[in-house]
């Protein structure tokens, strides 16, 4: 499917006009886009290290799991918008552009593979990672580790190829 | 879904990506270290057709 249409909108819209010619704004969208990958970043971290038993270990993972959701989503929605903003100044240049996307396809992923996987693995996961008290049926220690493994290699290669794109 | 089915959809899903992040890094290190032989090479280097 050929939906290099989607960019020549794009690049054609009043947003890629005033976001080429507003360069002290678009800096500072740049920042946010950075932040909240830091801050999305950081939350997952967070909890994948804790579920490899690397960090907080004394901290119950349910807990964390909790309080990190909300800013998971904030950092989304972050990332998404400033990302929007920031492709539509060269909307052509990413459509063709290979590490473009790679970094969606890593998007796509992490989140499809975080809202349904990884939360759900996390929310059973055993007393010995999760110290979360006795569960009826919890999901094997060895493969909440493996999730955890496998969701920060995902972000690695999201926050990878959208720095690549800036050098290509 | 069950524990237990939940279970082996997430062994197999990170399976594969863990797999296929080693492969598609793999290729991108090849090639990156392929750029940097063409960089200092005199003749174009074999690695450059594979790309």
């Amino acid at each position: 499917m050929d939906i290099v249409f989607i960019f020549e909108w794009l690049d054609a819209s009043w947003l890629s006009e005033f976001a080429r010619t507003s360069a002290a704004l678009f800096s500072m969208v740049q920042a946010v886009h950075i932040l909240s990958m830091i801050m999305l970043c950081g939350m997952l971290i967070l909890g994948d290290l804790r579920m490899l038993n690397v960090i907080l270990t004394g901290v119950p993972s349910a807990i964390i799991i909790q309080n990190t959701k909300k800013w998971i989503y904030i950092a989304l929605a972050g990332i998404i918008l400033s990302g929007i903003y920031e492709a539509s100044a060269i909307a052509m240049k990413l459509a063709t552009n290979s590490f473009f996307w790679a970094k969606m396809a890593g998007l796509a992923m992490g989140i499809i593979f975080m809202l349904s996987v990884r939360s759900a693995v996390y929310s059973r996961a055993p007393e010995v990672i999760g110290a979360n008290g006795p569960q009826s049926e919890a999901v094997e220690a060895w493969v909440v580790k493996l999730v955890a493994v496998a969701n920060l290699l995902i972000w690695f290669s999201v926050a990878a190829n959208g720095r690549w794109i800036g050098f290509s | 879904m069950t524990t237990n089915t939940l279970g082996k959809v997430a062994a197999v899903c990170s399976i594969v990506i863990i797999i296929g992040w080693a492969i598609y890094w793999g290729v991108q290190v090849q090639d990156t270290l392929c750029l940097l032989e063409t960089a200092t090479a005199e003749e174009v280097p074999e690695c450059l057709e594979n790309m």
